[in-house]
């Protein structure tokens, strides 16, 4: 336990003295310090702040410089794509099966397995749903063509059934030409 | 610029703003507070040019750990405890800090009473006198008659026993008598 203070009248005059102080500085300055206090002040707690802020710009800048560079990249012109479709493009199928296990057991009308095991119990198999058809028509809902569009086959091996099958359509309903005379040219 | 130009904020805005980094708020809380607190650290030092030492380091402290300030009390009572404790590490770090200053007569007593003799001197007197003071005699005596702590706390803070807090309080009581007496006779 603390023992009681003490206080002798010299220590009442010096704290009463100190404590009557107005809060404004004297008009001789003794209790006021040299500005190069709060210079050093500054110094010691402006440095960490500075340093943050340097990096800071750094890293701003590098952002704002790669934001440039992409809409820049963004707002030139894209080249057109060729017109000539690749050859590998063109003896590409339409579709692909959906199911290439040769050993896989014949499907029937129900989509059961024909063959099964003579204990083994029913099971549910989802029958197989032949693959949705490459179509050239706008599906119902989507929006039409405009007016005057050129329309747009899916694939160039439907473009060339087609036109494999006009040609024969129109071989078969026109009449044959005769056959240009041998000799008969003049080279 | 003159404190009757530097816009008053009040302990809330001034934490926060420091915290913020803003360095008007940091400015505006010097101001506010850097004649109380360097008339705290005068008492500590044996002149002004080591007060202003104590000042700058008390102050980078203040901005430094603002985070640890919690608004039970009132901002200028932290910061005085934070002057006051970096007083006392600046004199800790003095080699003769508690060193003894000889033998003087204690009960030599010229005076009439020292409440007439003290009431007659100012405040920058006493600070005078209280820097002629050893600094172990200054350090106790600022932290008992002043400052309101205990000999155990002092004894605590400075890293020595309580009966050497109490003997040094006497011999700077004693000090101060003689040298107010040289003075009051001059």
């Amino acid at each position: 336990m603390a023992e009681p203070k003490e206080l002798h009248p010299l220590d009442e005059q010096f704290r009463k003295s100190f404590d009557e102080l107005s809060s404004a500085p004297s008009a001789n300055g003794w209790d006021t310090p040299s500005a190069k206090v709060w210079e050093h002040v500054q110094e010691n707690i402006k440095t960490p702040r500075q340093t943050w802020s340097k990096w800071a710009l750094v890293v701003l800048g590098l952002a704002v410089a790669i934001l440039g560079l992409w809409a820049y990249f963004q707002s030139l012109p894209k080249p057109e794509p060729a017109a000539q479709p690749t050859p590998e493009l063109q003896e590409q199928p339409a579709t692909q099966p959906l199911n290439n296990n040769v050993d896989a057991a014949p499907v029937d009308q129900n989509g059961t397995s024909a063959q099964k095991p003579a204990g083994s119990k029913p099971t549910k198999t989802t029958p197989l749903k032949p693959p949705p058809a490459t179509v050239a028509e706008p599906l119902p809902g989507s929006s039409k063509p405009l007016p005057g569009a050129k329309k747009v086959f899916p694939n160039n091996t439907e473009r060339n059934k087609r036109q494999d099958g006009e040609d024969n359509t129109s071989d078969e309903n026109a009449p044959s030409k005769p056959l240009p005379k041998k000799g008969g040219g003049s080279y | 610029m003159t404190n009757d130009l530097m816009q008053q904020y009040n302990d809330q805005e001034l934490v926060s703003g420091v915290l913020r980094g803003s360095s008007s708020h940091q400015t505006a809380l010097y101001r506010q507070f850097s004649v109380p607190m360097f008339r705290v650290v005068l008492r500590f030092a044996r002149d002004k040019a080591e007060a202003e030492d104590m000042l700058q380091e008390g102050f980078v402290r203040v901005y430094r750990d603002m985070q640890q300030f919690r608004a039970e009390g009132a901002l200028g009572g932290w910061i005085r405890r934070i002057m006051v404790n970096t007083a006392l590490s600046h004199l800790r770090r003095q080699r003769d800090f508690l060193r003894d200053t000889g033998d003087f007569s204690p009960f030599e007593n010229l005076l009439r009473t020292e409440e007439d003799v003290s009431s007659n001197l100012d405040a920058e007197k006493l600070m005078s006198y209280l820097q002629k003071l050893p600094p172990g005699y200054r350090a106790v005596f600022n932290l008992y008659a002043i400052d309101g702590f205990s000999h155990e706390e002092i004894a605590e803070q400075l890293g020595i026993t309580i009966g050497t807090s109490k003997s040094q309080l006497f011999k700077a009581r004693e000090f101060l008598k003689r040298i107010v007496d040289k003075s009051f006779i001059s």
